[in-house]
């Protein structure tokens, strides 16, 4: 079961774990996954689209998934998955 | 809630402002521990359009330094940005792009002079910004 790096503000929903495991084969089935089994997680990573919001950035074995196969790029059970909080704002 | 941060800390935060007026600053709050800064680290404001409205910080720069504060027990405990011409006020903007948790700190700079400096955090629902009392020691 591949292994999530909760950034440290979302730590609090994961009852303070920085690691956490959760099922699938792709981005998209882990993640899903990974809400379901921390249910607060989901207004902070999804939007009301149910998909993953912009500023939500998955980094697989140190790359941005963007560059690969994006929430469709595989994974295998002994990879490490990071949610890198993307971070902006302005007037 | 009470956020600590010195005065040499909040001073750097104000020189990167006038910095970069009548653009927008940005950077990090580095600690050991929630509601306190131990420092400050300035960084790049990557947006590439209305740099005097908004900011954007690249998400390779927080993944890096996340990873290069965890070696020492450190870790990025929120950000600091520069309103130019404005209020110290987290906008809608703001809010849309914000995490819960971290501390937010906004300085208003108005012809690149200081005017205000104010620190803020997420509500859980994310609905609104709450103001935090900002010590400076």
């Amino acid at each position: 079961m591949p292994t999530i790096k909760i950034p440290t503000p979302l730590r609090q929903y994961t009852d303070q774990n920085e690691y956490v495991k959760a099922n699938g084969k792709t981005i998209k089935d882990v993640m899903e996954d990974l809400v379901k089994k921390h249910p607060n997680l989901k207004k902070h990573l999804y939007n009301e689209e149910n998909t993953l919001r912009n500023f939500v950035n998955i980094y697989l074995n140190n790359e941005d998934v963007r560059t690969m196969n994006g929430v469709k790029t595989s994974v295998e059970d002994n990879d490490v998955i990071f949610i890198v909080p993307a971070v902006a704002g302005g007037l | 809630m009470v956020i600590k941060i010195s005065r040499e800390e909040v001073e750097k935060i104000y020189e990167h402002a006038k910095e970069t007026y009548p653009e927008e600053c940005c950077g990090f709050l580095i600690g050991e521990i929630e509601k306190r800064v131990l420092k400050t680290e300035k960084t790049k404001n990557i947006s590439l359009e209305m740099r005097e409205r908004r900011y954007l910080i690249d998400p390779k720069t927080i993944y890096d330094l996340d990873q290069k504060l965890e070696k020492k027990k450190l870790r990025i405990i929120g950000y600091y940005h520069s309103h130019p011409n404005s209020v110290p006020i987290p906008s809608e903007y703001d809010r849309n792009h914000a995490w819960p948790w971290y501390t937010y700190i906004i300085v208003s700079i108005r012809n690149k002079q200081i005017e205000d400096i104010k620190s803020w955090i997420l509500d859980d629902d994310r609905e609104k910004f709450n103001n935090e009392e900002l010590e400076i020691v």
